[in-house]
Parts: structure tokens; C-alpha cells; sequence
């Protein structure tokens, strides 16, 4: 009796449930799993790839780089990464999120193992995934079931070269390109991966250059056609292959009617391609491998420095050839100068054949002049190899002067200090070279930490100001209390003195002396009782006797006025002369300050 | 008299001018790590000087530092905005980096409310601050024992003036923190690993923001407006505080 696959499959995702649990200790199981693993699809094809997606989030995540699993292909280069960092209790959580690129190699029932992943420091496992793996199917003719073009005008791929017969150090124009047929209904890939192998191209320096894609028409049909453009340039000589490229893909296919979605597998090859690489003759020695058609420029900016100063010499080569291979041209021996390495300036002017692209190459020196003068810079030779004319070319520059004008002494009369005018200035402005070092007035000194001054700086006008307002303060204080006082005594004195006369004597005596209490306090004038009087007047630096004295005359006033006393004759002369006396005796203990607690 | 005259200004001069003479000779004979290094040693000493800055940047030109060259530019600047020389070098400079990326803007309040201070070196605002301050309080001093009624819009005005000048010196002192790539091709990840994937590549002399720094890496912000982790060995930071320029090292490819 055979197991049915499905069944099978059943059984294996039983025994991972079960298998969780009893995952290995080392694995951390307090709390949620902060990882997981998923496929796009349960059922796959063999050979045809999938996603296989892993997640973690934490702080701190080590994903493993590949999975390594019998009975799956992991495609080492098409793996996806994403990263979403969220702020959570001060720190950052980071979820990250792997796919890749999988095959299965066998059909049957296979479970892809437990993936560990470190998070934090700790070891987490993902659950294990089931899968069921089918035999890829013969398909009939006409996979494409009529609503399309034919297989073989779906997908179709191409290789091609400009030229197969070059000489060594000619660059070659290799391009392969994947045409796609132009429908949305179809989706074909991928672009990259194991499954695609490059040509192989031994005996060739490789320039790769920017893939591209763009739309193209073959026969009726309309295609996208994705370009990988390199330039080839041989090393050998002899015949050169430029190898097979192989791609391998999937185009799917959505139905008109929505029902399904069929896939198409491609296993696609093209070339490989014979090249003739023919060598080049004998060369002149400063050849530096320059193959084309070329032009040589040389410019110096100044041509009058002074004795230590630099001027820059530029040797600037233009045209078409093996870009990269265009060399530095050797200069002639020049003892006059110190010569510095060259600094290379490279520009394209672009073309959609790269091999017609005109390059320009500017390397520049900068030159010291060793001594004072008329100093020649002898021609420069730069030879290349013209393949169309079968020969070399010398190109040569024309001699070019520098004048080394005199300096006393090295430096100071270069240097521009502070004071020296702008007018001055500009006698040392070495072309489009950058300006000259300054020479700075000597008073250069360590910066300090300005922090205590600055808050010494700040907070000191602050408590000047706050001293000034305590001094200015205080004055109008005292100013005030001795006004209060001149007042409380004159208006005293005018009362005592119409109290004799007065029909109620007490109550003038009364009010003299609770409003000059209340004069000094600052008060309004309103009933000061005796109580009120003997109250205030003990929370005062003031002597018991005189308090007694106060209070005992405002119980005398109070007596008469509230009693129906009458206060006449000696009696009210000596009230009168008690309420003078202490009168008097407060203005002292006072004085111009007021009463003080 | 003459001869004792030279020796007593040499021997007055103070072993920062020594290091500079040294510096600007090293330059002048065309040997420009040597004039680097002495350049760096007096930055190492703590002078904080545009000129010192200044020759340091042409000291990198001509080594073939770009990045570096850029950053003590940039330094000058921020020390002497109207160091014209150190505008024209850094200009040149920045037309040889490979995208010519323009410096990050400061933050947009700044800009609006200090439109009128990127001509002012820190010390002129400091002063200036510090002065406008003090002459506040003086007044308020003033109207405790003179209270004038046109004291006090004075004083207003005068507490505006000081507060805008003490904004002026803060950032000033205080600037957005700048870097220049010092590497040929930088790769900038997204987070903080190198197993990350390169998000995009800083050329040599590229000035960005920075950010973040954390544990050797910095976080940096181009002046398009985009965003990644970086190895802070790769770049030359601008300062305040001044550092050094960062080594010459090859960073990874940044393929993964």
C-alpha cells in the first residue's frame, strides 16, 4: 500500500506541531516568539523557486546569511531585506524581514527545519515549515492555451558582440539582453540569481556597465528587453570565447478569464561567441595601452610662479578607445622640477554605443620649480595604437616655459598676512588653482572653556542689578517711614493742642494718639482699640513701661467716651501732658526709621 | 641691533607659532604631510584658528584629501564667514568632489529668524550678546534710580536685542553638526551593521548632517533628504569640537 503524498504531508506537519514544544532547551521559550518563517506557497514545483520569508524583531537580530538544508537550493544572491525601525520605552525595535530564494530539489513530502535566529542575545527557532514538492509536469504544445503568442515568443533571450575580430586592448561590446513579451497578463523573471549564469569571459578585462531596459518590437509583437551592456577587452591573443549564457526562469501567466494562472518554465541558452584577437606590433616605449583614436592637450596654469610656489601641469587625452586602459603618459625626465603624481580627472561624453564614447582623460601634475629662471618643460609623447591604420600613432605636445620668478626667502614673501590688501592678494592666485595659505598674525593662543565666565558674565549684572534694587529699596523705605513719622507728629501735635478746647477732650486725646500709632504703622486710620494698641505694641523692640503708659491713656479716653466719664480741668491737663510725654518718648525709641519688630 | 632684535622676537614667539612656521614651510617646500601634521598638532592643542583651519584645507588639497580639505574649510567658515579665500578654495573644492552635493541647509526657524547672522563670526555674536546684556541690565539699573518713562520700551527693546544675539551664539557655538565623507565611495546602510544593505554611497567630500553617533557609527542626512547609518572612521567631522580628519581607509564595497 503507498502513502499518498498529501497524506504524508499531513502527517509531517503533526509531527512539527508536536516537535515545537519539544524544541531543544537552548532555544529562549519564555514569552512570544519574536521570530517567524513563512513560504508564499505549500506547494511547489521541483526546481521552480519560491520565497521563504523570515522574521524577527528586536533590537539586536542575527539572521542567518544562508540556509543550508538537503533537498533545497538557496539562491546565495536573490535575498530580500527590509528593515522597519519603530521608537518603543527609549529604544529602537527593529523588525527585520529576510526572504530567499529557494528551490526544491526533490519531490516528495520535505519539511524545512527550524531556522535559529539570535535576538538580543538569545538563541529563538523558528516552527518548521511543511512543504509538498511535485515533479515538474511534460506540458502539452501550446502551453500557452491559445490567449497568447507561442512559448518560444514569450521569453526569449539573445547575445551579441559588435565585433569578433579585434586587436588585444580593443574593446569589444558585449550585450545579452532578455525580451519579455509586452503584456500585463505576463510576468516573467527573474533578472538575477543562480538561476541565470553570465557568460564566462576568460582572457578578457571586464568593464561592466549600467544594465538597462527599454521596449523593442520583433515581428507584430511588442517586447520589454532587459540589457546587461559590458565592455570586453582582451589580454590574450589568439581565439577568445566569450561563454554561454544560460537563464532560467518563470513567465506566468493570467488567464483572460480570471480563471487561473498558468507558469511557464524556461531553460534558455545563447552562445557562445568566438572572438579573433589579433596582437599588437612592437610599440615606441612609452606606449601605456592606449587602443583607439586619441588627441593629446597639455596646458600649465601659471606660467609665472614664483621659486617654491606650484604650478599645474595638465595633460588632457580625448577620444575614442579602451577607456579604462588609457594610461598616464610618461613624462620626460625634467630635473628642474619636483614632480608630484598625477591626479586623474576622468569624463565621458556619452554615447548609446559605449564603445563610441568619446573619453576624455586629464591627468595633472603639480610642479614645484627647483630653481630660478626660464624652466622648459620638454614635449610630452603619448603614442596609442590606431587599430583602423593597423599602426601607431605618437601624439606630442609642444614645449611649454615656466618662469620661476626670485624669492628671498621661501615663504614669507608668498604668505599674505591680514593687513596685506586684496589688491595684493591676487598677485598669488595660481589660475583656477585654490588660493594660497595665509600667513596668520602670531597670536595664537589655546581656547579655553568659557563656560564660568560666560555664566559669570551672565549672572554678574543680574546680582549688581538685584544689589541696587535692595540699596534703592531700603532707601525709599526709611525715606518713607520717616515722612510717615514728620506727618504722624505734626498732625498729632495740631490735635493735642485743640484737645483742651474741645467738647469731648477724651475722644481728640483718643484719636491723637490710635492715629499717630497708625500713622507710623501704615495703617488706615480706623478704631485702634486699646487691645488693638497693647497687641501691636508688644510685637515692637519696644520698652514694657511705655507700652503700659499708651494702652493706660487709651483705656482713659475709651473709659470717658464709652463711660459718659467727663475729663475736665487738672485731669485733662495731665492727659494732655502724658499724651505729649509719650509722644515724644515714641519719636525716640522710633526716630526716622519707624517701628521696627 | 638688529640680530638681537630677530632673537628677541623669536624667542617670544610661542610654541603654537613655531608649529605654524613649521606648517606653512613644510607646505611651502611641498611637503604637505608634513604640514598636515603640524597643522593637526596645533588643532591637537586646541587652537581654534580660521587661518590654522584655513592652511590645513589647502595642506589636504594638495595631499589629495578631499574630504578633509572640505571639513577645515568648512571649519574656516564657521570661524570667519568672511574669509573669502576659504569660500573660493571650498567652492573649488566642491566642484571636484563626483556629485558637487550641496552643504544640508540649517533648520528652517534658523534660517528664518537668523537670516541676518551667517555674515557674523561666533565671537563678534558672543560679544555682542554678552554686551547687549549687560547694557540691559545697566538700563534696568538706570530706571530703579531714574525711572525715566522711556526706559522701558527701551529695555524692551534692549531684552530683544540680547535675546536674539544670545540665539545667534548659541548656534553659533552650538551649530548643526556637520561631517564630510573622507573616503573615496562610503557606503551608508540602513541601520547600524555592515550586514545591512547598503542603502546609497557618499563620495569623497560629500557634507552631510549627522544625526545620531552611536557605538562607531553615525547617523547621517544628505542634503536630498536621505538617511543612513554610516562608520563614523569615514567621515571628518566638522566640530565643533574639532577632531581630526578621519584615516584613509577602504571601506567595504557594501555588497552583502
Amino acid at each position: 500500500m503507498s502513502i499518498r503524498p498529501i497524506r504524508i504531508v499531513r502527517a509531517t506537519a503533526i509531527l512539527a506541531a508536536f516537535a515545537g514544544p519539544l524544541a531543544p532547551a537552548r532555544y529562549a521559550q519564555d514569552g512570544p516568539v519574536p521570530v517567524r518563517a513563512w513560504v508564499d506557497q505549500q506547494n511547489v514545483t521541483m526546481g521552480s523557486p519560491f520565497w521563504l520569508h523570515l522574521e524577527a524583531t528586536g533590537t539586536q537580530i542575527e539572521m542567518p546569511r544562508t540556509i543550508q538544508q538537503n533537498g533545497l537550493a538557496v539562491d546565495p544572491i536573490n535575498i530580500r531585506n527590509s528593515t522597519i525601525v519603530a521608537p518603543e520605552n527609549g529604544t529602537n525595535l527593529r523588525t527585520v524581514k529576510r526572504g530567499y530564494y529557494v528551490r526544491a530539489l526533490r519531490p516528495g513530502p520535505l519539511l524545512i527545519r527550524p531556522i535559529e535566529v539570535t535576538i538580543d542575545g538569545r538563541l529563538y527557532a523558528t516552527e518548521p515549515i511543511p512543504l509538498r514538492v511535485f515533479e515538474r509536469p511534460a506540458g502539452p504544445a501550446d502551453l500557452t492555451g491559445g490567449d497568447f503568442p507561442p512559448k518560444e515568443d514569450l521569453v526569449f533571450i539573445e547575445m551579441e558582440v559588435d565585433r569578433q575580430e579585434v586587436y588585444q586592448g580593443e574593446p569589444i561590446y558585449l550585450r545579452t539582453q532578455l525580451w519579455r513579451i509586452a503584456d500585463p497578463n505576463v510576468n516573467a523573471g527573474p533578472f538575477e540569481g543562480s538561476l541565470i549564469e553570465p557568460p564566462s569571459h576568460e582572457g578578457f578585462y571586464v568593464k561592466e556597465l549600467e544594465p538597462r531596459s527599454f521596449p523593442a518590437h520583433r515581428g507584430d509583437l511588442q517586447y520589454d528587453v532587459w540589457e546587461e551592456r559590458k565592455l570586453l577587452y582582451p589580454t590574450i591573443v589568439g581565439n577568445a570565447r566569450i561563454g554561454r549564457w544560460h537563464w532560467e526562469g518563470v513567465a506566468l501567466l493570467n488567464r483572460k478569464n480570471f480563471t487561473r494562472r498558468d507558469r511557464l518554465y524556461y531553460d534558455l541558452n545563447a552562445g557562445p561567441i568566438e572572438v579573433l584577437v589579433k596582437p599588437l606590433p612592437p610599440g615606441p616605449p612609452e606606449f601605456s595601452g592606449a587602443v583607439g583614436s586619441f588627441s593629446i592637450l597639455a596646458a600649465l596654469g601659471p606660467q609665472t610662479v614664483r621659486h617654491g610656489e606650484t604650478a599645474k601641469l595638465s595633460v588632457t587625452i580625448t577620444g575614442r578607445g579602451n577607456a579604462d586602459a588609457v594610461g598616464a603618459p610618461k613624462l620626460p625626465s625634467m630635473d628642474d622640477f619636483q614632480v608630484s603624481p598625477a591626479d586623474v580627472q576622468f569624463g565621458v561624453h556619452a554615447s548609446d554605443n559605449p564603445v563610441e564614447e568619446t573619453i576624455t582623460k586629464r591627468f595633472t601634475y603639480a610642479l614645484t620649480p627647483l630653481r630660478e629662471g626660464e624652466l622648459a618643460i620638454p614635449p610630452i609623447r603619448y603614442p596609442y595604437f590606431d587599430p583602423e591604420a593597423d599602426e601607431f600613432v605618437t601624439l606630442t605636445t609642444d614645449p611649454i616655459t615656466l618662469v620661476a620668478l626670485p624669492s628671498g626667502e621661501i615663504g614669507r614673501h608668498v604668505a599674505v598676512s591680514n593687513d596685506v590688501s586684496l589688491g595684493e592678494r591676487r598677485i598669488d592666485v595660481l589660475g583656477d588653482d585654490i588660493r594660497p595659505v595665509l600667513d596668520a598674525p602670531r597670536a595664537f593662543h589655546q581656547q579655553t572653556d568659557r563656560t564660568l565666565s560666560t555664566a559669570a558674565a551672565l549672572s554678574l549684572p543680574m546680582i549688581a542689578y538685584a544689589g541696587l534694587a535692595l540699596l534703592t529699596g531700603r532707601r525709599r523705605g526709611k525715606l518713607r517711614a520717616a515722612a510717615r513719622g514728620e506727618q504722624a507728629r505734626r498732625r498729632a501735635a495740631e490735635r493735642l493742642r485743640a484737645a483742651a478746647t474741645a467738647p469731648a477732650p477724651g475722644d481728640v486725646v483718643y484719636q491723637t494718639l490710635a492715629g499717630y500709632l497708625n500713622e507710623r504703622f501704615g495703617e488706615a486710620h480706623v478704631g485702634l482699640t486699646a487691645v488693638d494698641a497693647a497687641r501691636r505694641l508688644d510685637q515692637l523692640d519696644l520698652n514694657e513701661a511705655l507700652c503700659r503708659r499708651v494702652t493706660a491713656i487709651l483705656d482713659a479716653c475709651e473709659r470717658a467716651r464709652y463711660g459718659a466719664a467727663l475729663i475736665e480741668g487738672d485731669t485733662l491737663a495731665s492727659l494732655i501732658a502724658e499724651t505729649q510725654a509719650v509722644l515724644r518718648e515714641l519719636d525716640t525709641a522710633w526716630g526716622r526709621k519707624g517701628p521696627r519688630p | 641691533m638688529i640680530r638681537a632684535a630677530a632673537l628677541t622676537a623669536v624667542l617670544a614667539a610661542t610654541a603654537f607659532d613655531q608649529t605654524f612656521d613649521a606648517g606653512l614651510q613644510a607646505y611651502y617646500q611641498g611637503d604637505y604631510p608634513a604640514a598636515i601634521r603640524a597643522f593637526e598638532q596645533l588643532v591637537e592643542q586646541g587652537v581654534v584658528a580660521p587661518e590654522v583651519f584655513y592652511n590645513l584645507g589647502n595642506a589636504y588639497y594638495r595631499a589629495g584629501r578631499l574630504g578633509p580639505a572640505i571639513a577645515n574649510y568648512e571649519r574656516a567658515l564657521h570661524l570667519r564667514p568672511d574669509l573669502e579665500d576659504a569660500r573660493e578654495n571650498l567652492e573649488l573644492c566642491v566642484n571636484e568632489t563626483e556629485r558637487r552635493l550641496s552643504k544640508p541647509r540649517p533648520p528652517a526657524w534658523e534660517q528664518a529668524l537668523l537670516f541676518w547672522h551667517y555674515r557674523l563670526n561666533p565671537e563678534t555674536t558672543y560679544r555682542l550678546a554678552l554686551a547687549s546684556w549687560v547694557a540691559l541690565w545697566l538700563l534696568l539699573a538706570l530706571r530703579l534710580i531714574r525711572p525715566w518713562p522711556y526706559l522701558r520700551p527701551a529695555a524692551a527693546v534692549l531684552a530683544l536685542v540680547a535675546a536674539a544675539f544670545a540665539a545667534s551664539a548659541w548656534t553659533k557655538f552650538h551649530p548643526t553638526p556637520l561631517a564630510v565623507a573622507s573616503a573615496p565611495r562610503v557606503p551608508v546602510y540602513h541601520g547600524m551593521r555592515e550586514s545591512e544593505t547598503v542603502h546609497f554611497e557618499l563620495y569623497e567630500g560629500d557634507r552631510v548632517v549627522v544625526d545620531r553617533r552611536d557605538e562607531g557609527w553615525a547617523q547621517v542626512r544628505t542634503s536630498d533628504d536621505k538617511r543612513g547609518w554610516t562608520r563614523e572612521q569615514y567621515l571628518t567631522f566638522v566640530g565643533p569640537p574639532y577632531g581630526p580628519a578621519a584615516l584613509l581607509a577602504d571601506p567595504p564595497t557594501g555588497d552583502n
